[in-house]
């Protein structure tokens, strides 16, 4: 289980994920436009950055955490520890129990044998994105935080990732800020983030079905507070339908 | 294992790492041989032969110890900025891997001792063959066995210097990168030319670098080289009137400051977070 306890995240004197708390005991979607934070809070869990407040993986603080074996992830700087992806699975096999076979597997499915004996900076985005979100799932892990594992990755190819996805882990988390992706994943718990501070959880179909009003509504199903205003998600005939936005970015749009 | 294995590799095949640690030392051999040699030629024949060799052994053994000393210095520059890339991945992998900071420090301990055992041992074959063509006689050090050992410790130092450097980088900020890089190339030449040519009289037993180069000198003649070796160097005769350096308190002193600067980095290694490369840009 991943607990966020009164979390916050600052760059230097800026403050980027404000007070979050949080139970997550399955694998959710967290949602947000540009700059809203999501990444920051991947990576603080990753214990990739510094963090006030608390994050407890299954008990444990992570900032105190050794060799807690059960989580992985698409983030890229994990695994700068090696130049070539061949050498990144040959070491990560050891350390992080990744499964060569099923890495090969898993390209191979994508058509993208060639990756392996290219350097990390070799890579396209949708290449390097792809080869993380396969090192991240073929190490079995109980626990997934996949940051845009679709991003640059072309609509073929989402449909596979969306199903190993759904395949592999228990828990975690999985981040977008694309509408479209949601509907590959409509009965995940879905979480939103906006400036910093989380929202939710509702399911993802739930936010696929409603609308967006300003205000707060008896019936939201979801409020949200962007810049001093409120929002609610509603399932009513009114206001910006979700399943017309492209990604999440129009959420904020409308609230600007 | 595999960490150790990849490092070795990686090291050993950087043509960075070649170029200035080996190729660009085997021009101050080159030197020493041909250009800075010639007051030793000089006195071929007006000395006795028996102190035209002894001449020759501890001019040859003191290049040796340099050059040593600024192999090894070259190669801890390489090895300086490999955990600047790698800041992110540890944090993660010391929470969420096998990874721990022993482990990590081991593989590149014993990764970069390999790697400069192999150089060391290189530039010193090297040096004995060119020391021996230039000066007519077998140059040979006299305790290789020994020298080989001393350059592990050296190694063993310098890779633990290197790894403090990183870290004093990375828990300031990497704009300091671009002067901290080369410290242990810098103090290799200041030290190694250092000893040469200036008495620092029991001072250097304080000072790794002066220690490193003692005991290579020592292990090539067969026997402790003196404190003051410019002074020795400089007599007319050869005598020990400057008194000898102690090996076993320069092993203690070198010892201490690897266990020292060890202890350090494996507890800030833990503290260690990510850091973004673009945090070095000064434009």
């Amino acid at each position: 289980m991943i607990e966020l306890d009164n979390l916050s995240v600052f760059y230097g004197k800026y403050q980027i994920i404000k007070r979050v708390n949080a139970k997550i005991d399955e694998k959710v979607l967290l949602l947000g436009p540009n700059g809203s934070g999501k990444s920051t809070l991947l990576r603080a869990i990753a214990a990739i950055i510094n963090y006030n407040g608390h994050i407890f993986i299954d008990g444990q603080e992570v900032s105190k955490l050794r060799n807690y074996n059960k989580l992985s992830t698409n983030l890229p700087q994990p695994y700068y520890l090696t130049d070539s992806v061949k050498d990144t699975i040959y070491l990560y096999e050891e350390i992080k129990g990744v499964d060569p076979k099923l890495v090969i597997q898993m390209l191979g499915r994508l058509g993208l044998n060639s990756v392996i004996n290219k350097k990390w900076y070799h890579l396209s985005t949708g290449q390097a994105i792809i080869t993380s979100d396969i090192m991240a799932l073929a190490s079995n892990p109980k626990i997934i935080l996949l940051d845009e594992p679709f991003e640059n990755v072309d609509i073929g190819k989402r449909r596979i990732l969306a199903e190993w996805i759904k395949e592999y882990g228990n828990e975690g988390i999985i981040v977008t800020h694309e509408v479209e992706i949601i509907k590959l994943l409509k009965d995940y718990k879905t979480y939103m983030i906006f400036e910093g501070k989380l929202f939710g959880p509702v399911t993802a179909r739930d936010i696929l079905e409603s609308s967006i009003v300003e205000g707060e509504k008896p019936s939201a199903i979801l409020k949200i507070e962007v810049s001093g205003r409120t929002f609610s998600f509603i399932k009513e005939d009114k206001g910006y339908k979700v399943e017309t936005l492209v990604t999440l970015d129009g959420i904020y749009n409308i609230s600007a | 294992m595999r960490l150790l294995y990849y490092l070795i590799r990686k090291l050993l095949t950087n043509p960075y790492v070649l170029g200035w640690s080996i190729a660009f030392t085997l021009f101050w051999v080159f030197m020493g041989a041909y250009v800075f040699s010639t007051d030793i030629a000089y006195l071929n024949p007006s000395v006795p032969l028996q102190y035209y060799h002894e001449t020759v052994y501890y001019y040859t053994a003191g290049w040796t110890g340099s050059i040593v000393l600024f192999s090894l210095g070259s190669f801890c520059t390489t090895l300086t900025s490999i955990l600047y890339y790698q800041t992110g991945a540890l944090s993660h992998l010391f929470r969420y891997s096998k990874l721990t900071p022993v482990y990590y420090l081991s593989s590149i301990y014993a990764g970069s001792v390999i790697s400069s055992v192999v150089i060391g041992g290189l530039l010193t074959a090297i040096t004995y063959m060119i020391f021996s063509n230039k000066f007519g006689f077998n140059v040979y050090p006299k305790a290789l066995m020994t020298l080989l050992l001393y350059i592990v410790l050296s190694s063993v130092f310098l890779v633990s210097f290197s790894m403090l450097l990183d870290i004093i980088v990375l828990r300031t900020s990497r704009k300091m990168a671009g002067l901290i890089n080369f410290i242990p190339l810098i103090l290799a030449y200041v030290f190694g030319y250092g000893y040469l040519f200036i008495n620092f009289d029991n001072t250097v037993y304080f000072n790794p670098y002066t220690v490193i180069e003692t005991l290579v000198i020592s292990s090539y003649l067969g026997k402790p080289v003196p404190i003051n070796y410019f002074a020795y160097y400089t007599a007319t005769n050869v005598s020990t009137s400057s008194g000898l350096i102690s090996l076993p308190l320069s092993i203690l002193s070198l010892v201490v400051w690897t266990v020292v600067l060890t202890y350090i980095s494996i507890v800030e290694l833990r503290k260690l977070y990510y850091k973004p490369s673009q945090e070095g840009r000064f434009l």
